[in-house]
């Protein structure tokens, strides 16, 4: 009996739950799939599974050594990775993620210059204002912005990105600046009604104050705030990079600047630490350079 | 605090600004702007004689105007600093530019 193989086709069945199901993901029969398990179970001699008409489930025992064999899978394939070179030269295809705003604008470029740089890697970008569960979606590197929870993946800060106020200055030469967040009462606000959308607006670093406001328009995305307050039509607060263009060319101005709140780090995590492969580190190294060679992050 | 206040970021924004217009070396002025908070983009705005703040754009723009001795540019730029609310900020500016020589 090939001890890898049995290893494979118990865990597929594990995680099937099921013989006929796990033969189909392996292209093979179920009783040839009950043949190696049982097979399996002699060598160890214990049972690993408990079969009725309607499932399978892992025995005590059978769970402790499925735990191990998904363990020694993945050391195994590390090897033969590392053996056939994946380790030395970035091949493969890398998933990265990051919000849509923030993706569009700093990583997609980043991403095809490191893809002209690597020509065996195939990018696939994750683009989504949600959270991503890193590990169960098969991510290999993702760009966060704040306070990372303690999650044991390797981080390295590439900037600080502020909260920003802004409107145009058309908008400002009709309606006057906001002195104090307290003044945000006498404008008009443009808020956005994403996930994590909140109409009490903090601000200050050191000394804090809330205020709350009432925005005459909601919008679903970020983009579309941004598109009306360079309208002219009120004031929105965003991530200083989601209105880089608009600073840079001067069509949106930013405001009440000493009462932002402290600035929001911005890393690029991986779950893979050491054992990182090729195509991971090559493309950290590549995008923790352009990334904080980028003007926008302080 | 108020926003309009005469704030070290404002004032190296300023100076920046002054010293490009002088083509200057301005390495050092860029490192305490940094310092400050200020990021790559806001201090080649600097350069640029603009700025990402509003308040802070009409008073790089104030300083600009009297560094050259441009006075109907001054006029407007005085009224627009009023109208924002930032008066306070034209004397401060005024003596920054006057006592350039031995404003650092």
């Amino acid at each position: 009996m090939d001890r890898w193989q049995a290893m494979k086709v118990f865990v597929k069945v594990a995680e099937a739950e099921s013989f006929a199901n796990a033969g189909r993901q392996l292209n093979m029969s179920p009783p040839a799939v009950t043949r190696i398990v049982s097979a399996l179970e002699e060598t160890i001699g214990s049972r690993l599974l408990t079969r009725t008409t309607r499932s399978v489930k892992l025995t005590e025992a059978g769970s402790r050594y499925f735990t191990d064999c998904q363990r020694l899978l993945v050391e195994l394939e590390e090897a033969e990775a590392a053996a056939a070179g994946a380790y030395a030269k970035p091949t493969g295809t890398l998933t990265v993620t990051a919000s849509v705003m923030f993706g569009n604008l700093f990583v997609l470029p980043v991403m095809t210059e490191y893809l002209d740089s690597y020509p065996d890697v195939v990018g696939r970008c994750l683009f989504v204002d949600r959270v991503v569960n890193i590990v169960e979606e098969g991510i290999d590197v993702a760009v966060r912005i704040g306070h990372l929870a303690d999650s044991g993946f390797t981080a390295t800060r590439v900037g600080t990105i502020r909260r920003v106020l802004c409107g145009s200055p058309d908008y400002f030469e009709r309606n006057g600046i906001p002195a104090t967040p307290a003044d945000l009462a006498q404008h008009r606000i443009i808020a956005t009604t994403s996930a994590w959308a909140s109409l009490e607006w903090r601000f200050g670093a050191e000394q804090k104050t809330t205020v709350h406001v009432n925005p005459r328009l909601f919008t679903s995305t970020n983009d579309s705030a941004i598109s009306a307050a360079v309208r002219g039509w009120g004031l929105t607060r965003v991530l200083s990079y989601q209105i880089a263009p608009q600073l840079e060319t001067g069509e949106l101005q930013t405001v009440l600047t000493e009462y932002e709140e402290e600035a929001l780090p911005v890393h690029i995590v991986h779950p893979d630490g050491r054992n990182a492969s090729a195509k991971v580190r090559s493309f950290i190294d590549f995008s923790v350079s352009k990334l904080r060679a980028n003007g926008h992050f302080s | 605090m108020t926003e309009n206040k005469f704030s070290p970021v404002m004032r190296i924004q300023i100076e920046l600004a002054i010293l490009a217009r002088e083509q200057g070396d301005d390495d050092l002025l860029a490192g305490e702007a940094r310092k400050l908070g200020l990021t790559g983009a806001e201090i080649e705005a600097a350069r640029r004689g603009t700025s990402f703040n509003a308040i802070a754009d009409v008073a790089v723009k104030f300083a600009l105007a009297l560094h050259a001795g441009d006075d109907d540019a001054l006029a407007i730029l005085k009224r627009k600093l009023v109208s924002f609310g930032a008066a306070e900020l034209i004397p401060n500016v005024t003596r920054l530019i006057e006592g350039q020589g031995n404003a650092r």
